[in-house]
């Protein structure tokens, strides 16, 4: 059986490397760091990793005319897609960083700033565990009782049926987002050891099917 | 919730790991290899690498190593060292770090952590300010003409911050390598009157002294260099003491010390 391939999505913002590595750890289907058309059209599923800010972010993908081909991609060819962190933002209509920017559109869905206390600072940085979402077993991989790494100053406000688990920052705030066939995680699975690889090979087996 | 987060800081010359004591005499330990491998098992939250002899011998970022130290390593990883130019952070970040500490090139130009994190974001950059107490007043140190700055410390962190600093790494120089524990007055100074996280860093001699930084100095992590290269699983049996110190701490390593004392070298028995 041909080996499937993930297209990691390389538009000059990512922790590419990390992402890649995990991947290749987890599972052995070809992780392909690409910003060509045809690879992503033909790859498997489809990550958008991402560190930076939102606006830049969707600067690099309209300077690289990516947002045809991912709507595509994902949207018509119905490819399994994970956004990671500022990956899982783009995913939105719309981010208030540093200005307004509009966003993929895949999930319903605003980036807002945190708002942050003395106790509270933001950015939201460490280790945090989740509440996750009862409804969702395909989810289950998102453990309660784990940690996963954090590091973000804007979060994501949708509606609570888009919502698999959340996290608890003087409020509730969204950590990971599902809508079809794509799916976001606020927190850096690449970045959150063991459980963080779990949850990214829970991923790839829902993908896989 | 929100746990508190120990880091480990592995201050290198280019790739020889080292210590440091009161940033004039410096002890040799090995290769950085070696001690990341070991770190990246042993339940830290985060690691920092930072070159501390780059930025004086005119270097760049050693991207290589990053490369090679990201292979194997699932927590975040911060680098520092020589950043002198945003396609520093960017080949930094390409070959797996998570988040860039800036030190000298702060004191050049402000204006490039503005740059910087309009670019990645403001989460990924972190700022390091080596403090000198002069007298009894607290006094930006820089370490490469080895003088104190002639701006007051809150300015100069508020100025940070207001930069776009995702955080400050505060070290102290009169206690780095004095293993008299952290200098809470220092810490309180610098943290209370920010918003963004303080990570406390100079001069960890026991793993008691870590929670100070957190419960007393108002710090959001604590970090430390010299006491981790002493022993075997140190920073899990680091955890362990913020633990039963009353901090929330993430504990997933096979390896536990909850149930042991330490000794006065911090062995657990």
């Amino acid at each position: 059986m041909k080996k499937k391939t993930i297209a990691l999505i390389d538009y000059g913002m990512g922790n590419l490397k990390s992402v890649e590595n995990a991947f290749q750890k987890i599972c052995d289907h070809n992780v392909v760091i690409t910003n060509e058309p045809q690879r992503i059209l033909d790859a498997d599923m489809i990550l958008l990793p991402g560190v930076g800010a939102f606006p830049d972010a969707m600067r690099q993908l309209n300077t690289l005319d990516l947002v045809p081909v991912l709507d595509e991609a994902v949207q018509k060819l119905r490819k399994p897609t994970l956004g990671i962190c500022l990956g899982m933002q783009l995913l939105c209509d719309v981010s208030y960083e540093k200005g307004v920017t509009k966003g993929l559109g895949w999930i319903p869905g605003e980036v807002r700033l945190i708002e942050g206390s003395a106790d509270l600072r933001v950015p939201h940085v460490g280790w945090n565990s989740l509440i996750v979402a009862p409804n969702d077993s395909l989810f289950a991989f998102l453990r309660q009782d784990r940690d996963y790494y954090f590091v973000h100053s804007y979060h994501v406000q949708c509606e609570q049926r888009y919502v698999l688990a959340e996290f608890d920052y003087g409020n509730r705030m969204v950590a990971a987002i599902k809508n079809d066939n794509v799916i976001g995680m606020q927190f850096h699975p690449e970045k959150s050891q063991k459980t963080g690889l779990e949850a990214l090979r829970a991923f790839v087996t829902w993908a896989n099917q | 919730m929100i746990k508190s987060r120990l880091i480990p800081c592995i201050m290198t010359r280019n790739e020889l790991v080292i210590q440091s004591f009161g940033f004039k005499k410096y002890l040799p330990i090995g290769n950085i290899k070696t001690a990341v491998e070991f770190f990246v098992n042993w339940d830290v939250d985060e690691i920092f690498i930072i070159d501390i002899s780059a930025s004086a011998e005119g270097r760049a970022p050693n991207v290589a190593l990053v490369e090679w130290a990201a292979r194997e390593c699932y927590v975040p990883m911060s680098v520092g060292g020589g950043i002198k130019t945003i396609d520093h952070i960017r080949d930094l970040l390409r070959a797996g770090a998570d988040k860039v500490s800036l030190n000298s090139i702060v004191r050049e130009d402000l204006g490039f952590i503005s740059r910087a994190a309009d670019t990645f974001g403001d989460q990924c950059i972190t700022v390091s300010v080596d403090v000198k107490k002069v007298d009894s007043d607290y006094r930006v140190y820089d370490y490469l003409s080895r003088a104190v700055l002639p701006v007051s410390l809150e300015d100069h962190l508020q100025a940070i911050q207001k930069a776009g600093a995702g955080e400050i790494l505060v070290n102290s120089v009169d206690r780095d390598g004095s293993r008299e524990g952290y200098d809470i007055d220092l810490l309180t100074k610098v943290s209370a009157p920010l918003q963004i996280p303080v990570i406390a860093l100079g001069g960890v001699g026991r793993f008691e002294h870590l929670s100070t930084a957190i419960l007393k100095g108002g710090c959001q992590a604590v970090a430390a260099a010299n006491i981790f290269q002493h022993m075997e699983h140190s920073t899990i049996a680091a955890k362990a003491q913020m633990k039963r110190d009353g901090l929330n701490v993430r504990l997933s390593s096979e390896v536990q010390y909850e149930d042991f004392s330490l000794d006065i070298l911090g062995r657990p028995f």
